[in-house]
């Protein structure tokens, strides 16, 4: 079979699908953000949300700023254990295991699994409750719930899997001689981690925090279930626009806002997660080995 | 259900520059095909089902088989928990719904949207029996032609826990009051916040409210905002801020009262600055045509007779506009429900509408969520 | 070869579980509690909300209308998908990277806007709403994520092997089945499972594309608005532990998929 046949046969069902039945209302999207008060085409929408005296900037940041802590957050609980489950487990029942009661929390849905947080948090919820009854603290913490930590809190119960299962399957795949290697010419632990799984595992590291990502910053629910006053998150406001103030161009601009904003953040992202896998080790060398080594391990 | 988020606006000098768009769009993309189908709408007929659009507390199972099984008509459920949502499926055509219910709040904006089809009360024997007041309220004629049947109504006020506060409240300064700081929770939704506010600043007329006035709200909602431990979405989010003790006092609606059969006190504030009344209808939708429309109109029917009215109060709380529900329903339940004496209530009863300037009405609850 | 037990991430794994299992265990105490409200500390026990979930048969509706949904939309995703990771890393066509950019731009757009701009789509080329429209809309949300988690054992792939395969006399289509299809077996299964799941909790785009079919996110969407009533508990306890017991039962596969992935 040609090869260049072949690529275009790979990509042309969802490139045909997406061009039918996503960038067509996308571009709609996009026109529709340049129709304001004074007609179409103008620039209004875009005025209102980034000039002088709107409140827009700041929901946005605030917005990003809560994604990437989530993004951090999965990365600390993710790479650990999905370094554990993959190279420190030997037994593959006890791997599946671990993961199975991870991907289980995916099957309870979002809303429920979000709720579950006011009973977790709550003033007289499961912490608060064994605290108390522990005599830790006389009164309920009430800071724990209705405000920015319990939104993180279940963001990153909600989207830390994806960053799981991403980066074990990378770790997954990287050859037990590599780390026996670097322990055999006096690597500590730490030092095998750090200089030899991290750098081949960061495609997987990356891949997860753009699926947590992601989803984060356009997420509604647990801002308005778990956030009390403290403020709204971009897509809450997205969602007000087109289905309660029924103001799709005003929609529209928030939302290509929102992709622009959300695609430089990715993008910063990148960086920084090439800056530092850089720093762990030589990536360009190892990335190399490990792609034809995992390849041949098999 | 009623109203639960933000209320919609009326639709705006875009709307016309949207469907240029969107004609824009089809020539531009999707071939020839598009054009044709424009505006297109999938034919109904069978008199054996029609679809209700509503909120899954109106349409739980026992609420709605009496009526099944007397008419053979079965009736399908589209669940949403805000009209909007069902009004944008509407408007963009073939959502296969023949009757939506809507509120006193916003069905004039529904019928702007121009899916509504009026009805001939006159095949309708359980017109005759609605309480009066209902009959001719706001927000169910358009054009001199009736579109809607109020089918529920209630009220809303200040609701506290007396167990915590230990004392009366009859005034809408107690949600403002720093004593109960953390202890407070405010409605996100539809600009009812906005609307306390007013009440409280004993503004005089809270859904037309000027830019100074609102200024006003705005400012002291947001001086308020430390004071208050969650906007709430809905009722069931209410009901537990109240019942887990989260919060002790509330803007809130009638339905919050059912955590008194959890040896909760929760009291109805009768606040000396008012009280705000509301009412769901049902309306038909354009959808329902010829078999149908027979059909969904005995079905609208239904919904204010006996059967439904005092399975509405024994269900969910909400409180009928019939008459013959009322004189049939178990008394005990019609005094739990404060439906004995609903004359002298209606008489002074502030109607919800929908605010003038709903625009404004959001730019002033965005200040107040993003400060 | 030697393995060591190392404190650190142990003990994160460990902790990751209890965060992972505390709210499953929290909604499971407050299923079998008489008392409507979430709160400690707990009333007493019933089993009275799984009586009322049972007898309730919109619950059964939907959960029917959604595993259909979900398993259609995870074997069009899951094909789909594949075939675009492979485009994505191994096609040498002009413009790739536009294309693939292309690709992945359903990921960024918030998923009620997503909703709404392909019911707009829809109704304007004349497809009917439905299962099928709601199915549509859920591949085109659930394939790039099948793409990303297929493209990461993609880039690790060794395209000697094919040359190898090649090489012993197998044609294309033998290479695809016996020699790369295996290796990526690992991403391509969390790819469906994660195509299934995210249908299966989807609930604007089945909103908004769907006529007349209500799908359980929806129906719990609609209840949740009067506060997520025990019975939702009920059902997302009892459903958790139904998958949970069938895991249990699938294990040992898994655990030889795994070993087989090493």
């Amino acid at each position: 079979m040609n090869e260049t046949w072949r690529s275009w046969l790979s990509g042309t069902p969802w490139l045909l699908m997406i061009g039918c039945f996503f960038i067509l209302p996308l571009a709609g999207l996009l026109l529709m953000s340049f129709s304001g008060e004074g007609g179409f085409p103008s620039l209004d929408n875009y005025r209102v949300v980034l000039g002088e005296g709107s409140d827009r900037p700041a929901v946005l940041l605030r917005t990003i700023g809560t994604a990437l802590s989530v993004v951090l957050l999965s990365i600390a609980i993710a790479v650990p254990a999905a370094y554990y489950l993959a190279k420190c487990v030997l037994s593959a029942r006890v791997q599946a295991a671990v993961l199975a009661l991870v991907a289980v929390t995916f099957l309870v849905g979002p809303l429920v699994r979000t709720v579950a947080w006011r009973g977790i948090l709550g003033r007289s919820g499961l912490v608060n409750t064994v605290l108390q009854g522990l005599g830790v603290i006389d009164e309920p913490i009430m800071a724990l719930l209705y405000g920015r930590p319990a939104v993180i809190v279940a963001m990153t119960y909600n989207a830390f899997p994806f960053m799981l299962f991403t980066v074990f399957l990378a770790m997954k795949m990287i050859d037990d001689r590599y780390l026996a290697a670097g322990r055999d010419l006096g690597a500590g632990p730490a030092t095998v981690f750090w200089r030899i799984v991290l750098p081949l595992a960061a495609p997987g590291i990356w891949t997860g925090a753009i699926l947590v990502f992601v989803p984060t910053i356009s997420t509604v629910l647990e801002p308005e279930i778990l956030g009390g006053t403290s403020g709204r998150l971009a897509a809450t406001e997205i969602r007000d626009q087109f289905f309660h103030a029924l103001n799709w161009p005003m929609g529209s601009t928030l939302t290509i806002v929102l992709i622009v904003a959300g695609g430089v953040a990715i993008l910063a992202l990148a960086l920084v997660t090439a800056a530092l896998a850089r720093l762990s080790g030589r990536i360009g060398i190892a990335m190399r080995a490990g792609s034809t080594g995992a390849g041949s391990a098999r | 259900m009623k109203r639960n988020t933000h209320l919609i606006s009326a639709p705006g000098p875009w709307a016309q520059s949207r469907r240029d768009f969107l004609k824009t769009a089809a020539l531009a993309g999707v071939a020839g095909i598009a054009a044709g189908h424009l505006g297109a709408r999938p034919a109904f007929a069978k008199a054996s089902k029609i679809v209700w659009g509503t909120n899954a507390d109106y349409a739980q199972p026992d609420m709605l088989s009496p009526f099944q099984k007397a008419s053979g008509i079965e009736v399908a459920t589209e669940y949403f928990s805000d009209p909007s949502e069902l009004v944008t499926k509407l408007r963009a055509g073939g959502a296969g719904v023949h009757v939506m219910t809507d509120g006193s709040y916003h069905s004039d904006i529904t019928y702007g949207e121009g899916v509504l089809k009026p009805i001939d009360t006159a095949k309708m024997p359980n017109w005759d029996k609605m309480i009066p007041a209902f009959k001719t309220a706001g927000g169910l004629a358009f054009d001199g032609k009736p579109h809607g049947i109020p089918y529920a109504w209630g009220t809303d006020s200040v609701v506290y826990n007396f167990d915590a506060l230990k004392t009366e409240i009859d005034d809408l300064g107690a949600l403002f009051d720093p004593k109960y700081k953390g202890q407070i929770a405010m409605p996100n939704g539809l600009f009812e916040s906005l609307v306390a506010t007013a009440l409280y600043l004993g503004i005089e007329k809270p859904f037309a409210m000027s830019e100074k006035e609102l200024d006003e709200v705005t400012k002291v909602l947001i001086k308020q905002k430390p004071l208050v431990r969650s906007y709430w979405n809905d009722i069931g989010d209410l009901k537990n801020l109240m019942a887990t003790g989260e919060v002790t006092i509330c803007w809130g609606w009638k339905m919050l009262l059912d955590i008194k059969q959890h040896g909760i006190d929760v009291r109805w504030a009768h606040p000396k600055q008012g009280e705000l009344a509301w009412y769901d209808a049902a309306f038909m939708t354009k959808e329902a045509e010829g078999e149908t429309e027979e059909a969904t109109m005995a079905f609208m029917d239904y919904l204010i007779g006996d059967t439904y009215g005092a399975v509405l109060g024994k269900s969910i709380g909400y409180l009928t506009t019939s008459t013959s529900a009322i004189a049939a329903m178990d008394k005990d339940l019609v005094k739990t429900l404060g439906l004995d004496d609903y004359d002298s209530f209606l008489a002074k009863a502030a109607w919800w509408t929908s605010p003038t300037q709903p625009d404004l009405y959001q730019k002033a609850w965005d200040k107040v969520l993003n400060a | 070869m030697r393995r060591e037990f190392h404190w650190f991430p142990a003990a994160v794994t460990g902790a990751m579980l209890v965060y992972s299992l505390l709210p499953i265990v929290t909604f499971t105490l407050f299923s079998f509690n008489p008392s409507p409200f979430y709160a400690f500390p707990l009333t007493g026990f019933t089993t009275d909300w799984y009586v009322k979930l049972l007898a309730d048969g919109r619950i059964g509706d939907s959960l029917v209308a959604s595993v259909t949904i979900a398993a259609s939309v995870m074997v069009a995703a899951t094909v789909i998908g594949t075939m675009f990771a492979f485009f994505v890393v191994r096609a040498a066509v002009p413009f790739k990277r536009v294309l693939a950019g292309l690709g992945f731009l359903p990921l960024v757009v918030p998923v009620l806007v997503l909703a709404a701009g392909l019911q707009v789509t829809f109704v304007e080329i004349g497809l009917p709403l439905g299962f099928g429209t709601v199915i549509l809309g859920h591949v085109i949300y659930a394939t790039p994520f099948v793409t990303l988690m297929v493209m990461a054992p993609l880039y690790r792939y060794n395209p000697a092997l094919d040359a190898a395969a090649r090489d012993l006399g197998a044609g294309p289509f033998t290479t695809l089945r016996l020699v790369t299809l295996p290796i990526l077996w690992p991403g391509i299964r969390s790819g469906a499972l994660l195509a299934f799941l995210l249908s299966f909790n989807e609930w604007a785009i089945a909103f908004f594309t769907g006529r007349g079919v209500n799908s359980l996110p929806m129906l719990v969407y609609s209840l949740q608005r009067n506060g997520l009533p025990p019975t939702v508990l009920a059902y997302a306890a009892l459903s958790t532990a139904v998958v949970a017991i069938a895991a249990l039962a699938v294990l040992p596969l898994v655990t030889r998929l795994l070993r087989g992935s090493k």
